[in-house]
């Protein structure tokens, strides 16, 4: 471990490259780093998602604990997950929200103290997706709480993901 | 004048006498037998109390001797400073628990006569009174007798019950053994005197005089130590402790550990110091050594239980051991001659002495009060009861909070004393002692951090949360004399823990007798609010401002919160979505103990084992499991089922006398007169 | 076999599977033959409403008979008069879970089961309700009513540990990190946790009725969205089955593609997870260390077929794109991922804290592995040599050479390290399936389905074997599907490896098993 160490610390490591289509224009870079001061606004400090699998088959949430690791490494950004929804700021729910998850999730919800957002993660969470019409879904995270925010995808990549809760806060604080 | 110590307490001997004379008339109306029964021993033990505070401050002492007694060995009494704390301590939490327990007894009405009970509690107080006053050998043994047997009727009380009798005759025994110890050792000193030829001095003032040989006075020391020691409850003669405490009845039991237990410190304090007087080192060490054990184990033990009376007797153990820390300290200090620190140490342990009084009583009171609604002594069924008993939670907390030696509390001083006497004391002549000091400083930390665990648990499991149990009767709160009781304890441990330095300046002459240093000079040398042991750059305590500061941040914070309407909101917990949250899944006091079981686990006989039942098909598919725990105190198998196992061995071939034929008998009674008849001139 | 297809009614023989009719008083006999005499493999068991087809509802359990490539599928008709069939939990414990998923979806009993609890449906799902029968509905209200959760309509009793002193503690649906749902009761003392009674099924999402309603081309997403972790595995056992009922044989090139990329996916799996373990022992550089390899294998993915989980690159025929253009591209980020990989184990194995935490925490016994049949990456860290690349070879496993790696303890530290050594085996595949050259194009043309024709597919995800069974009807759409992914097997063998482990131990657990629930839910 040690030897480690000294490597990360010495050694000039080359950077894990942004995946292709994921390149930012200096105009619109402008605007994200606008983010931050968006987040303080509504939220007062950083920004906590708790995120609820309501019947996803884990892709989706694959993608957002790909955000945490270092590449794209969301708490830079003042983003983080929480354990608690009573910890959270916004929900971002994925999964057709399977009828045996209904109940947990309107319980999580009731739980997150105001302020706070729903975004829909993922096309199950938006419509049912592949799953829509089944007898055990619900068709989409409207059906059962209020949504804030769609993020479409199958699933969304985790560059796709930021860029749409960076969409959402920047509709809301317009 | 008429008022003078020794008629204040002559006036509560003749409290005692009334309410013993009026019983047989009386207990025809129980209700009335009760409230004037207990009134009259409230009254007794409030003027003993005061007879004791008065010869205290005034520091004189007072020898009566009775006209009663055997022909030509009268009973001698004395009254002075020594007793006359000790009266304080007895009479003080006497008077507590006796108005505890004009409510308290109402509650068994309905099941038995109470008759037994109040005599035998008016002969219990009565002898321990008399044990602190006794001022000679037999007097001192008839006192002492005399407050075991009522005890043991006590403890009898609920008899219908198989282990409150074994309880009961296990007390019995030990209390006797020590007794018998108590006794020769009393023989050594008196024989001594004497040449071992006469009885003339078998008063105390006589064994005072006399100058012990080294070896002799060691024996006795020895035996005396033993004696009192199986009264306390040190470890290793603590067995008797945890059995018979709990199955007393509540006020009962916190009698019996408050003040009972105190009378065999003041039996150790006072043969030690004031009868045999010059000792060498290793009779402080060992009192020490045994102090740090009893207090390290009995915490220990206290933490494995989940019977709420139970945990509080091995408490008891562990605070004695505390008490016996600081005079042992008090002990070595005197042998190398430093009476300062000497005096910080035994002050330091009597201190100890008056507020484990107070703060056990209390806890022994509430879990009585909570015994009374509940009728369940298993802290496992409790739960939840902070709702339904807010004042008794409320007075169970100050207990708890005292006897963690928490501040503002009087726990947090007298054992903040005794770390002040182990950190202060200097490089002594002695290496091994050099070693035993830190290392002593060391365990009481530990115990003390134990301690606090324990009740944690204690608390939380029995108040907090909600109802484990599988009864939901109506849990109604303790009536106004088991509240006032409370109260009363309650006030004095906060009283005692804000205003030490006045506690310290009263027990100063008691200091001074007894090892010949003083410390209320340094204890308030920077004023009253100021408690600093021997110099203020050592070490220093503000009581009072701690208090003031302590109850300042607690009103702030109430009103910071509770001062927006609306601001709090009561919400459903968080359960992860799933909502059936029942009341088993709240954390158990078996559970809480777990960790101190996995480290602490050797020291106990510890059997854990899940069963499938029945013995099932398949061990993928169980149908019952059952979880069992059983954790046993190693001392019976070492000590106590070796010894017990050796007398009945003992006795069947002694029983090969009892040949059942007369002519066996006299055979033996010709013999006996043969011999006697040879050898008696 | 032999005394095994005397008592047969009707033997059927197509490619590898035998299926053997039996009477339902054999039933029993001739699954304990073969579980306890031959050390047969319990597959999986299903049924099938096939009262269309000749009136009568089939059950069908696959075994495999270990040494041969061969499935042994004990089939018992059922007539709808009779309401139930013999359970065989009692001699092939293994089909504990499987019976009752029967009796949830179909109604029809288990007679002889020791835990007469619904598997799939909670409390709230009305009693006597069972979708997969095709005569099935449900009206508004009870489907407003289950999404609701507050009725009772079936209890479901939690075992409760007696004696004093335990703890419950519930944990979940909705659990602290960002994982699936499922919910866990322990019955615990202190730390200790003496008994776990886990309750999944709460992402059940009626995947096999939908697969009727999709029809067999769509269901190819179906089938890759069944367990995002592993949906090309699932999507090439799916195609495998249709491809069986239809009778085609894909080309090399295509099987060639269909086994790189599996390796592929076998590939950034274990990384990740070996990774996600150090999450469990509080390792954050391991953890970090094994996210960024597993993200660079990921964006491969992307660049390869355009999606991070290699979705879309199966169809019934072969597969949409030939892999194997981009031979540099994916030498040199395998190549980068082996790097990163041996710093990672060395760091790990060097990690005296993180190793100490690992060891005899959440041991599984062989036996009980064996018993419950656990499948892959769990059943070989117990000492179990599961792995239906070796014993069923198929697409072009029969070519490379490999060993199914196998450990003794069974617990989290072998499973870590079978997982570190398939990682090596499966480099080592992907540079030797470069070194030769495929004929053929990427698709063959699909044939109608035979009307009532049924077949197996199957292949080894990163977790385990995953096995698709379907039948079309006469008119050649989905009769029945049935998908069993292997998390199915491997969630009841959990609590035996949790019991006598302490409660902080138990995520670390749960992550080195990294079952999917919603595989499992369905």
């Amino acid at each position: 471990m040690i030897k480690e160490i000294i490597k990360n610390l010495a050694a000039k490591k080359p950077a894990v490259p942004f995946p292709q289509g994921f390149s930012v224009k200096p105009e619109e870079a402008v605007k994200i780093v606008d983010f931050q001061k968006k987040i303080d606004t509504i939220f007062g400090r950083s920004l906590r998602i708790r995120q609820i699998d309501a019947g996803s088959c884990n892709a989706c949430e694959w993608e957002c604990t790909a955000l945490t690791n270092p590449v794209y490494d969301i708490q830079r950004f003042g983003i983080d997950f929480v354990a608690s929804p009573r910890h959270a700021d916004v929900l971002l729910v994925t999964g057709p929200v399977a009828r045996q998850m209904e109940f947990a999730l309107g319980r999580t919800y009731l739980a997150t103290p105001e302020p706070r957002l729903v975004v829909a993660c993922g096309d199950c969470a938006k419509d049912g997706g592949i799953y829509r019409g089944s007898y055990a879904v619900t068709n989409g995270v409207a059906n059962v709480i209020p949504v804030d925010g769609y993020i479409a995808g199958c699933p969304p990549s985790p560059a796709a993901i930021v860029l749409g809760l960076a969409q959402l806060i920047e509709k809301l604080t317009k | 004048m008429f008022l003078s110590p020794v008629s204040i307490i002559s006036a509560s001997f003749a409290a005692v006498l009334i309410l013993l004379a009026l019983t047989p008339f009386l207990r025809l109306n129980q209700r009335l037998l009760i409230n004037a029964g207990f009134s009259l021993l409230a009254l007794s033990a409030f003027l003993a109390a005061a007879a004791g505070a008065w010869t205290v401050i005034a520091g004189v002492a007072h020898q009566v001797v009775l006209p009663v007694g055997l022909p030509d060995l009268p009973f001698h009494l004395r009254l002075d400073i020594l007793s006359g704390y000790f009266l304080v301590v007895v009479g003080l939490l006497a008077f507590f628990v006796s108005i505890y327990s004009i409510g308290y007894v109402k509650g068994f009405l309905d099941r038995r006569s109470v008759t037994s009970l109040v005599v035998f509690y008016a002969l219990f107080l009565a002898g321990m009174f008399l044990v602190v006053l006794a001022d000679d050998a037999l007097f001192f043994l008839i006192a002492w007798e005399m407050m075991a047997a009522s005890s043991y009727f006590l403890v009898l009380f609920e008899d219908e019950r198989i282990e409150n009798r074994r309880a009961a005759f296990l007390y019995l025994v030990v209390a006797h053994v020590g007794a018998i110890a108590i006794l020769l050792s009393f023989g050594v000193m008196a024989g001594l005197a004497t040449g071992f030829t006469g009885f003339q001095s078998y008063t105390f003032d006589a064994m005072r005089e006399t100058e012990l040989p080294a070896g002799l006075a060691t024996l006795a020391f020895l035996l005396a130590f033993f004696g009192f020691a199986a009264k306390a409850g040190v470890i290793p003669l603590h067995v008797w402790l945890p059995e018979a405490h709990p199955v007393a009845p509540s006020n009962v039991s916190a009698l019996m550990s408050g003040v009972m237990l105190k009378t065999a410190i003041y039996g150790i304090v006072r043969v030690v110091f004031d009868l045999i007087g010059d000792f060498p080192w290793w009779w402080g060490a060992l009192v020490l050594v045994f102090g740090l054990i009893s207090s390290v184990m009995g915490v220990l033990y206290a933490l494995m239980q989940h019977d709420l009376k139970r945990l509080l007797a091995y408490h008891s153990v562990e605070n004695i051991g505390i008490i016996l820390i600081g005079i042992g300290l008090a002990m070595i200090f005197t042998s190398f001659d430093m009476p300062l620190l000497a005096a910080l140490a035994l002050i330091a342990g009597l201190y100890h002495t008056l507020n484990h009084a107070m703060f056990k009583g209390l806890l022994f009171m509430g879990a009585g009060a909570v015994l009374h609604a509940t009728h369940e002594r298993n802290m496992e069924e409790m739960g939840g009861l902070i709702r339904f008993m807010p004042w008794t939670a409320v007075f169970f907390l100050i207990g708890c909070i005292s006897i963690s030696a928490l501040p503002p509390f009087n726990g947090f001083v007298s054992e903040w004393l005794t770390y002040q006497a182990f950190l202060l004391s200097p490089s002594l002549p002695n290496t091994l002692l050099n070693l035993l000091i830190p290392l002593g400083a060391a365990l009481l930390a530990l115990t003390s951090a134990l301690a606090a665990a324990c009740f944690v648990k204690a608390f939380g499991v029995t108040f907090l949360g909600h109802n484990r149990g599988h009864h939901h009767g109506t849990i109604h709160e303790a009536d106004w004399s088991m509240r006032i009781g409370m109260l009363l304890a309650s006030l004095t441990c906060l009283a005692l823990g804000v205003f030490p330095t006045f506690m310290i300046r009263l027990m100063d002459p008691l200091a001074d007798e007894l090892v010949g240093g003083t410390i209320a000079a340094s204890a308030s040398g920077v004023g009253w609010m100021w408690l600093t042991p021997i110099a203020a750059e050592r070490a220093s305590y503000s009581a009072p401002i701690a208090f003031l500061g302590i109850l300042s941040i607690v009103i702030i914070t109430y009103l910071l919160l509770h001062s927006r309407a609306g601001a709090i909101r009561r919400v459903p917990l968080w359960d992860c979505g799933f909502e059936k949250v029942t009341n088993r899944m709240q954390y158990t006091a078996t559970s809480f103990a777990m960790p101190i079981r996995r480290i602490f686990g050797y020291l106990f006989s510890i059997k854990e084992h899940v069963r499938q039942m029945p013995p099932a098909t398949h061990p993928a598919f169980p149908e019952r499991l059952h979880y069992h725990l059983r954790v046993r105190d190693r001392f019976w198998m070492w000590i106590y089922q070796p010894v017990v196992d050796a007398s009945f061995w003992l006795s069947r071939r002694i029983g090969r006398l009892q040949q059942g034929r007369i002519q066996v008998y006299l055979i033996y009674s010709f013999v006996t007169i043969l011999v006697l008849l040879i050898f008696s001139r | 076999m032999d005394s095994v297809m005397k008592k047969a009614v009707k033997t059927d023989v197509r490619l590898n599977e035998t299926y053997f009719e039996v009477k339902a008083d054999d039933f029993r006999d001739v699954c304990r033959h073969l579980f306890e005499d031959l050390h047969a493999v319990l597959r999986v068991m299903f049924a099938s409403d096939e009262r269309e087809r000749d009136g009568c509802f089939r059950i069908y359990t696959v075994f495999t008979v270990p040494g041969t490539d061969r499935f042994s599928i004990i089939v018992l008709s059922l007539t709808p008069d009779e309401p139930g069939f013999p359970s065989i939990t009692s001699v092939v414990p293994a089909a504990h879970w499987y019976e009752r998923e029967i009796m949830d979806m179909f109604g029809l009993v288990p007679r002889g089961h020791p835990d007469r609890r619904r598997l799939v449906f909670h409390e709230a799902f009305p009693a006597g309700s069972h979708p997969l029968r095709k005569d099935w509905s449900m009206v508004e209200s009870d489907m407003r009513a289950w999404g609701e959760g507050k009725t009772i309509n079936v209890p479901h009793p939690f075992m409760e540990v007696e004696g004093e002193g335990i703890v419950e503690i519930p944990v979940g649906p909705v659990h602290a990190g960002i994982i699936e749902p499922g919910h866990f009761r322990f019955s615990a003392v202190g730390e200790t946790i003496f008994f776990l009674e886990p309750r999944l099924f709460y992402t059940h999402k009626g995947t096999e009725k939908h697969f009727e309603t999709l029809g067999f081309t769509e269901g190819v997403k179906l089938a890759e969205r069944v367990s995002g972790t592993s949906s090309f595995a699932h999507g090439a056992a799916y195609c495998m089955a249709i491809e069986r009922m239809m009778g085609i044989e894909i080309t090399e090139k295509a099987a060639a593609v269909r086994t790189l990329v599996l390796e592929l996916e076998r590939l950034y799996n274990h990384i990740g997870d070996i990774g996600n373990m150090c999450a469990g022992t509080a390792l954050a550089l391991g953890y970090m260390k094994g996210a960024v390899i597993k993200e660079r294998l990921m964006q491969l993915n992307e660049r390869l077929t355009g999606s991070r989980y290699l979705r879309g690159l199966n169809v019934i025929g072969g597969v949409t794109r030939d892999v194997f253009t981009h031979t540099d591209d994916i030498l040199k980020t395998v190549d980068h991922a082996t790097q990163g990989y041996k710093e990672l184990m060395t760091l790990l194995l060097g990690a005296v804290s993180h190793i100490e935490r690992l060891q005899h925490t959440g041991r599984l016994s062989k036996d009980i592995a064996r018993k419950l049949g656990v499948t892959g990456v769990a059943a070989r860290a117990s000492g179990l040599t599961d792995d239906i690349r070796k014993s069923h070879p198929h697409l072009l496993y029969d070519r490379l050479i490999f060993e199914a790696h196998t450990y003794e303890q069974g617990d989290v530290l072998s499973r870590m390290m079978v997982r570190a050594e398939e990682i090596e085996c499966s480099i080592s595949m992907i540079q030797a399936l470069f070194e030769s050259s495929y004929q053929g194009g990427l698709t063959v043309p699909e044939r109608t389905i035979p009307a009532y024709s049924a077949a197996l597919g199957y292949t080894e995800t990163p977790r385990g074997s995953v096995f698709y069974w379907a039948m079309a009807d006469k008119a050649g759409k989905p009769l029945r599907v049935k998908l069993r992914s292997p998390s199915f097997c491997n969630w009841p063998a959990v609590p035996f490896a949790v019991h006598g482990n302490i409660v902080p131990d138990f995520p670390l657990c749960n992550k080195s098993f990294n079952l999917s629930y919603s595989g499992t839910d369905m």
